[in-house]
């Protein structure tokens, strides 16, 4: 299980840099918040020509950007710790490959989206899907602390319910970008006697997504393919989920993929993704939502809070769909347009039924 | 030019309101995470001797003296002057992606 133990050393730096998110999460947001609202503009990017020059934003927009390089490659980084690994990890992946096969299914010859390729995702140099380094390093970064300081396990449950109460007699079921499984074992524990199959396009992290399973006793398959194209035949899947993936692509790779869910989901299946989409704080919240996917180089996480996805879904070939704030529970505050008190990443629960 | 790319076009200057600043920045922070280590050393350390009653000055002086110890000093400081500096020359590490915030 702990392949990779991080040192005494690395893990006290572990402690600095969640100090400084800390700080990016409470004064110097708080801070930055002050100065947009002095801007008193509705626009962002007039907010942000303004705000610019204020000491608190001028921390927050830094240790949004650095923290990050900090916890990957400062000196006891995360990616720096696994690279000098790299060898013994790719045996530890090597090795679980060869048990139970027939539940990791590779596919050499995909072509990984170049959105995939040229974003350094997270600010992760060459992104996840290189090497088991990058693999072990995506997995303890997300298994830490998420960027806004929340314990990332806590959503599972809440995504396991959900699915069930979306899909209660589901027999196939589909985990779209599944990186390292936690959300697809999840799903399996929700459906024990379904096939569930975790999907993504990075195959070394489908590699540690296996052996993960094994030491957890799931039996859980994984497979190498791109959301836009699910090589599954029409009409023969009852819930298509996901957790964490759209905010990952742009939008015409989002559509694409909706209308691959729909295909392969028989009538009346479910259809769920889990993910940063409803910005809450009006004009504020989206400058500093766009801020962050500018800084830590997840920008779709921009683009899709963009999109319409209620028409998305029904041009899909959706219905019932509904979407809420699903964690962390935003307060009536929050929920009347006012910003919460700390930097919040707001996670968004969207459901609907193939029509 | 519409309000969406005025909005990534001004966040696309990236570290541009003051990259010295912002070098520098890295720099303190770089030197503030190895104090933090340290820091944290120290302490297990101390927790340590005094749980096991083990040190006292003269045995502290007989470590310095070491031939290892001086061994240790010259690739630390070799180490720790690399990683203060770092951020200096290579402040951001990153890609700039928000050409990729204009997808459609
Ligand atoms: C943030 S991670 C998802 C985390 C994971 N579901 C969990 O809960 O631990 C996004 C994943 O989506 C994958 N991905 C991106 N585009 C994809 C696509 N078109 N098809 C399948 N997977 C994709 C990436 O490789 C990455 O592993």
């Amino acid at each position: 299980m702990n392949e990779a133990p991080l040192s005494f050393e690395a893990a006290a730096f572990q402690c600095f840099v969640r100090g400084l998110r800390g700080v990016w999460r409470d004064e110097a947001y708080r801070g930055s918040v002050e100065a947009a609202q002095r801007a008193g503009s509705d626009e962002p990017a007039e907010i942000e020509r303004k705000a610019r020059h204020s000491p608190a934003y001028s921390l927050y927009s830094w240790l949004e950007r650095h923290s990050q390089q900090f916890k990957y490659y400062g000196r006891y980084g995360v990616v720096r710790w696994m690279e000098e690994r790299k060898d013994t990890l790719s045996k530890v992946l090597e090795e679980a490959a060869k048990r139970h096969p027939q539940r990791l299914q590779l596919d050499p010859a995909l072509e990984l989206p170049e959105y995939v390729r040229a974003v350094d995702t997270h600010q992760h140099g060459g992104g996840i899907w290189g090497d088991a380094a990058d693999a072990f390093a995506y997995e303890t970064s997300s298994s830490a602390y998420s960027f806004s300081l929340f314990n990332p396990r806590l959503p599972m449950d809440l995504y396991a319910a959900t699915a069930q109460r979306l899909a209660p007699q589901a027999k196939e079921v589909l985990d779209l970008g599944c990186t390292s499984g936690g959300s697809t074992r999840a799903l399996k524990k929700a459906f024990p006697d379904a096939k569930v199959t975790g999907l993504d396009v990075a195959a070394p992290t489908l590699e540690l997504a296996h052996l993960r399973s094994l030491e957890a006793d799931l039996e859980v398959h994984f497979r190498q393919a791109n959301s836009e194209k699910l090589p599954w035949p029409r009409a023969s899947v009852d819930l298509v989920a996901s957790h964490w993936l759209y905010h990952e692509m742009p939008p015409a790779a989002v559509r694409r993929s909706l209308t691959e869910a729909r295909r392969v989901l028989k009538k009346g299946g479910g259809f769920m993704a889990y993910d940063m989409y409803l910005v809450p704080g009006g004009a504020i919240g989206r400058w500093l939502q766009a801020g962050y996917a500018a800084r830590n180089n997840e920008p779709f996480a921009h683009t899709y809070a963009g999109m319409d996805m209620e028409k998305e879904l029904e041009a899909a070939g959706f219905k019932g769909i509904e979407m809420k704030i699903a964690h962390p529970e935003p307060s009536p505050e929050v929920q009347a347009g006012a910003l919460p008190p700390h930097r919040t990443h707001f996670m968004t629960m969207i459901t609907a039924q193939a029509a | 030019m519409s309000a969406k790319d005025d909005l990534v076009a001004e966040l696309g200057k990236l570290g541009a309101r003051d990259p010295e600043a912002a070098r520098l920045m890295g720099m303190v922070m770089a030197l503030a995470g190895e104090v933090f280590v340290l820091k944290a050393q120290l302490e297990r350390l101390t927790r340590a001797l005094e749980t096991g009653g083990a040190v006292d000055a003269k045995r502290l002086a007989a470590a310095a003296a070491q031939e290892g110890m001086t061994k240790w000093l010259e690739a630390e400081e070799a180490a720790f002057a690399r990683s203060l500096t770092a951020p200096y020359l290579e402040p951001d590490l990153s890609v700039n992606a928000t050409k990729w915030m204009r997808s459609e």
